[in-house]
């Protein structure tokens, strides 16, 4: 097993040392820099080494930290402000989510494939390490953050302990029960698949997460203590099961075999998987000309792919808005706490909004199904054509990004009303229409980085390092606007002036360079 | 009218895929273009239809004295992996193609006809082109350049993967659109050149050297053409 964990983690080292100094070739200006005989070299190799290490140590505690950060204590506060246990009572029903939702048994990936298939390592041995380190990396990032934060916000160290360690008892249980579901029934686990139950299961989980403190009531810490406590005891029994389990090769092999199409390279199976996706009813046409024609078959026969994910968001939205203005409404202390909410926390819908938005998913269904082709017909590279369809797009994806944006505007706006009010009657029209401002500055911002960095290669591999930066950089924009404390109408204006800036300088640039830069990576 | 490559230069990192590519292409002839892997068949394709930018050299259109820079609607390129709109019908791609292209056709015809000529079966053409066979896709992307007639034609070893008889109907059409353009089609397949192409242009060692037809029936000048691939590249 000791060897067994070995390989895996030097298979994963090399994967990511290649990957980064893969990456590093990809940088504007750098790139050119750096000779291709640097995958060879030892030195550099050694440093991506240093780098990939590090790299492992930090995630260690970042993506855990602001998980429990954002998504446990910060809207604990924010809901219950200085009630430890409501942190428990959030904490309980996501440790719930998160152990349905993602074992670390059940995620396959290419290095799996790779290892098991290709390099023939034990399927039981190479499984169970890359298991065990998992969740070890899981336990030991979970104990000083859950000191540190728990300890802040007043939870009792014992319970801080037990908090850290029961999601790994309770991910365990669940990995146990589809482990067992496998061997009777043959049902692949993959947890990357998206199941209709679990999703809605998991959206309820959410819902009581948040409202019901909200709505005044919290779980006693003897239920949510019990409840973890009873999660690690039963996670601890269920080691047992998945150490002696047998048929993990099978298991890897169905897997891999329906998520990746093995053999092929992963983006030619995301692209078979999306073409499955194209809609085939024979009704759907148009009456439309030219490009107008294209665009229209192009939107409506991906209509699930375009808007499927768009539409539950909204929904899910204006189910979690119309729970807490009921129960602003229904609660003249859950009105306190909650009428403040919208004009506080509009720095952190910018970063909602930009996790909602589906830019990226939009240009990768507009590469991978149209311009992928498209592209390689000079009649539409012609300058003419080229912005023809961008304004078509354009105008599509606002509409796609509108949807959760406006029922977010929506929904602040009520929350305001329904919190007591305000004052100044111009904080309403600003709740409602930031939203959808910053939604149409995402939509705009995606597509014109799509048109003037045009990422993909014929093989609809993602190559653009330029690209990747300044997608990486908008992700930090937006997590640094999280810290900002500005008064509403002045945040809500100077979000409306700058995307409509922003607005006429992309189109302009659009106009100008995508005839040169719109084309397909070599 | 001729097609006039000089000086192209084409590197990648420290690799000079294209050192020196000069030639001239005449309209009338198909010409083989051979290469081994690597040789940078599809990278000088790719520098004259624009999709790569080349480092250095220049290619226009040669007309009666004249020469005429090759903008994009000069050239058709099919591409070895047809690339085709999947979420389109046979017959809706064809109504777009000849929306966007009708008036510069001197004899437009409906779509119907168009699919008659490369033999799509009428059942076939309301289907979804991604429930095409490659070889039905290939005939599509095909059939789209028979019909604008572009004066320069690049075709990357558009047949390697098709059977026998879409082959044999594919090589037919390519010889009835030869007249008045430059047809370029690159294979690594010696007989398949011999038997389409008019002339047959090397490309190894980074420049393009065109081998006289006459001699293409002896025996030992194919084997002083594989030498000459040989030397070069390595698989």
């Amino acid at each position: 097993m000791t060897r067994t964990l070995r390989i895996a983690f030097e298979l994963r080292n090399a994967y990511r040392i290649n990957a980064l100094l893969y990456r590093l070739r990809q940088l504007p200006f750098l790139g050119r820099l750096l000779p291709p005989e640097l995958y060879g070299s030892r030195g550099p190799r050694r440093l991506a080494a240093a780098i990939t290490g590090l790299w492992e140590l930090v995630t260690l505690f970042l993506w855990k930290g602001l998980y429990l950060w954002l998504m446990v204590f910060a809207a604990a506060e924010l809901i219950a402000p200085g009630d430890w246990t409501a942190v428990l009572h959030v904490y309980t029903f996501l440790t719930v989510i998160g152990a349905a939702a993602n074992t670390y048994l059940f995620d396959p990936k290419r290095n799996t494939y790779y290892a098991i298939f290709l390099l023939r390592m034990d399927a039981r041995q190479y499984c169970l390490a890359e298991y065990g380190y998992k969740m070890a990396r899981l336990v030991i990032g979970s104990i000083p953050l859950w000191l540190y934060l728990g300890l802040r916000s007043g939870v009792p160290w014992p319970l801080c302990l037990l908090a850290a360690v029961a999601p790994a008892g309770a991910k365990a249980l669940v990995a146990a029960s589809n482990l067992r579901d496998f061997a009777r029934h043959g049902k692949n686990p993959d947890e990357n698949k998206l199941v209709v139950p679990v999703l809605l299961g998991g959206a309820a989980l959410l819902a009581l997460a948040y409202v019901l403190p909200a709505l005044g009531f919290v779980l006693p810490p003897a239920a949510t203590g019990g409840f973890l406590a009873a999660a690690l005891v039963l996670g601890l029994a269920a080691v047992r099961p998945i150490v002696t389990f047998r048929l993990y090769r099978p298991l890897c092999q169905q897997m891999l075999f329906d998520a990746i199409h093995v053999g092929q390279p992963a983006t030619e199976a995301a692209r078979q998987r999306a073409r499955q996706r194209i809609d085939l009813n024979p009704a759907i046409t148009s009456r439309r000309s030219g490009f107008a024609y294209l665009h229209e078959l192009f939107i409506r026969r991906h209509r699930r792919i375009l808007w499927r994910a768009t539409l539950r968001q909204a929904a899910v939205l204006a189910i979690l808005g119309a729970g807490f203005v009921a129960a602003a409404l229904l609660s003249a202390d859950a009105a306190e706490a909650l009428g403040s909410i919208p004009r506080q926390a509009l720095p952190y819908f910018v970063f909602l909004l930009y996790f909602l938005n589906r830019g990226t998913g939009f240009t990768q269904a507009l590469f991978f199904h149209c311009d992928c082709s498209l592209l390689t017909y000079p009649f539409c590279k012609e300058p003419r054509a080229l912005l023809r369809l961008f304004t078509l797009r354009l105008g599509s994806i606002v509409r796609v990004n509108l949807a959760p944006a406006a029922v977010l505007g929506v929904a602040l706006a009520a929350l305001l009303a329904a919190g007591g009010g305000t004052e100044r009657p111009a904080e309403y029209a600003v709740l409602l229409v930031t939203p959808m401002a910053i939604s149409v500055f995402f939509s705009i911002h995606y597509l014109a980085l799509y048109y003037l960095l045009q990422p993909y290669n014929a093989a609809t591999e993602l190559r653009g390092g330029t690209y990747r930066l300044v997608t990486s950089a908008t992700y930090f924009v937006c997590v640094l606007l999280m810290n900002l404390r500005m008064d509403t109408l002045v945040f809500g204006g100077l979000c409306l002036a700058f995307c409509a800036l922003y607005c006429a300088a992309a189109c302009v640039l659009v106009y100008r360079l995508a005839p040169r830069t719109f084309r397909i990576r070599n | 009218m001729e097609f006039v490559i000089e000086h192209l230069r084409k590197k990648f990192d420290r690799q000079e895929v294209l050192q020196d590519v000069s030639f001239t292409f005449s309209a009338g002839k198909i010409y083989g273009l051979l290469g081994r892997n690597g040789a940078g068949k599809t990278t000088l394709f790719n520098c004259i239809n624009r999709d790569l930018d080349a480092d250095g050299g220049a290619f226009w259109f040669a007309e009666n004295g004249a020469r005429r820079e090759a903008v994009p609607a000069d050239i058709g390129y099919v591409l070895s992996v047809p690339t085709v709109p999947e979420f389109l019908t046979a017959r809706e791609f064809l109504k777009f193609f000849l929306d966007i292209n009708g008036g510069a056709l001197a004899d437009p015809r409906t779509p119907d006809e168009y699919l008659d000529w490369v033999q799509i079966a009428p059942e076939d053409r309301g289907k979804l082109m991604k429930d095409f066979s490659h070889g039905m896709k290939n005939k599509l992307q095909m059939l789209v350049y028979l019909i604008v007639q572009p004066p320069l034609l690049l075709l990357d070893e558009p047949l390697t993967s098709l059977d026998v008889v879409v082959a044999e109907e594919m090589k037919k059409l390519l010889r009835q659109a030869k007249a008045g353009r430059v047809t370029i089609f690159s294979t690594h397949i010696l007989d398949l050149a011999l038997d389409l192409c008019d002339e047959i242009v090397l490309l190894h060692g980074g420049v393009l050297e065109p081998v006289p037809r006459e001699h293409l029936d002896d025996g030992a000048f194919r084997a002083r053409i594989l030498e000459a691939l040989r030397e070069d590249g390595h698989d």
